[in-house]
């Protein structure tokens, strides 16, 4: 996946996504993209090593799969589910991501730096050694989440909710905490500066 | 290709593994722990260790050297070898070598400490204590951190943003992410001045 073939239009730097031979910006028909995907994934548990950069989906459903080194860089998700989900590795990086939801998921890597997050929720989720840098959120919920390593350094979070978390090791140095709830939670072991 | 990301529990050290088909060789970066999961990911997908990189020698990237060194007859390389407690394969700068099929491209980043490496493979990016999310290595010095800071500069942030970072601590990113939200590389953080 990371050693990739480029996309297969001359002077296209991009990566081709799983499925194509071109990245999504060349692809013959970017908008019937994401129903071949879903009829290709079907209900298969485990989602390895694949290559959805710039996705576009309402609704994508990955609840209860087990995701393994996976890239949505730059997706835009409107109500993808991730809910209780195994993930090692994703890479949601600037990623537009609104009402969706990681509740009870099991994440260790998840990389959202630089995604914009709306009304998502991150309810009971093991979110280890995850990467929020400079990520946006607004009305984000991470109640009962265990968050430890994970880093939210330079990050800009409105009306979050980290009630009852786990919070050691957690980096929030430069981030813009607005009407950020932190009831319950060990402020004491993380890091704001 | 197959890549994986093991973390050690006893130094909070990231630990990478990478190889192709089974029977094939794989390649190890800094093995901070060798216990019976990496074992069992190395063995399951049915490789030989043949090949070590080392980003530097401190004990959270070489400490699983040990044990590893007796399972399999491999080859250590790095930066500064007098610095690995194992004979070790001294690493020049190059755009050139290949390790178990891949093309790996070797940059000298001192500042963290003296053999500080990291490797360019693919669209991946192994930086060691250089550079993490949201962060870049410990120093003992203001000299060491200008020295970081200048390699930092000049081998990793002309790279292309769409570079996947890979640290020896904390979790992945990108170099888009940290070219623009990294507090210790903007040009008027105070934070350079520390």
């Amino acid at each position: 996946m990371f050693l990739q073939t480029g996309c297969s239009v001359q002077g296209c730097g991009r990566p081709s996504v799983f499925l194509l031979d071109t990245c999504l910006q060349h692809a013959a028909d970017p908008q019937a993209y994401a129903g071949l995907l879903r009829s290709r994934l079907g209900d298969s548990s485990r989602l390895a090593e694949l290559n959805l950069e710039g996705l576009e989906a309402e609704d994508l459903d990955l609840r209860g799969r087990r995701v393994r080194c996976l890239l949505l860089s730059h997706a835009r998700l409107r109500g993808a589910r991730f809910d209780g989900a195994r993930i090692r590795l994703l890479f949601l990086d600037f990623a537009s991501l609104a009402d969706c939801s990681f509740d009870g998921c099991r994440a260790h890597c998840l990389v959202l730096g630089g995604a914009a997050m709306e009304r998502c929720s991150f309810r009971g989720a093991d979110l280890l050694r995850c990467n929020f840098v400079g990520a946006r959120g607004r009305d984000c919920v991470f109640d009962g989440s265990d968050l430890y390593a994970s880093r939210f350094t330079s990050a800009a979070l409105e009306r979050a909710s980290f009630r009852d978390c786990n919070l050691k090791q957690v980096h929030f140095e430069g981030a813009s905490l607005q009407e950020v709830d932190f009831q319950a939670s060990n402020t004491e072991e993380a890091f704001f500066r | 290709m197959k890549f994986y990301n093991y973390y050690s529990v006893t130094h909070f050290s990231n630990c990478y593994l990478l190889g192709g088909e089974a029977g094939q060789d794989a390649l190890l970066i800094d093995p901070g722990i060798f216990d019976e999961g990496l074992l069992a990911l190395i063995e399951g997908n049915g490789w030989y260790v043949r090949h070590v990189l080392l980003t530097h020698a401190h004990l959270a990237h070489v400490n699983g050297l040990r044990t590893l060194s007796k399972v399999y007859d491999l080859q250590i390389h790095a930066l500064q070898p007098e610095a690995v407690e194992f004979p070790a394969e001294a690493l020049q700068e190059t755009d050139s070598l290949r390790l178990c099929g891949f093309p790996i491209r070797v940059l000298a980043t001192p500042g963290h400490s003296n053999d500080s490496a990291c490797f360019h493979i693919g669209r991946m990016l192994f930086t060691g204590d250089t550079l993490s999310a949201g962060g870049i290595g410990e120093t003992a010095s203001t000299y060491e951190r200008a020295l970081l800071l200048s390699s930092i500069r000049s081998k990793l942030l002309g790279l292309p943003d769409e570079v996947f970072l890979f640290p020896g601590h904390g979790p992945p990113s990108t170099l888009e992410v940290e070219k623009r939200f990294n507090p210790y590389l903007a040009d008027d953080s105070p934070r350079l001045r520390q």
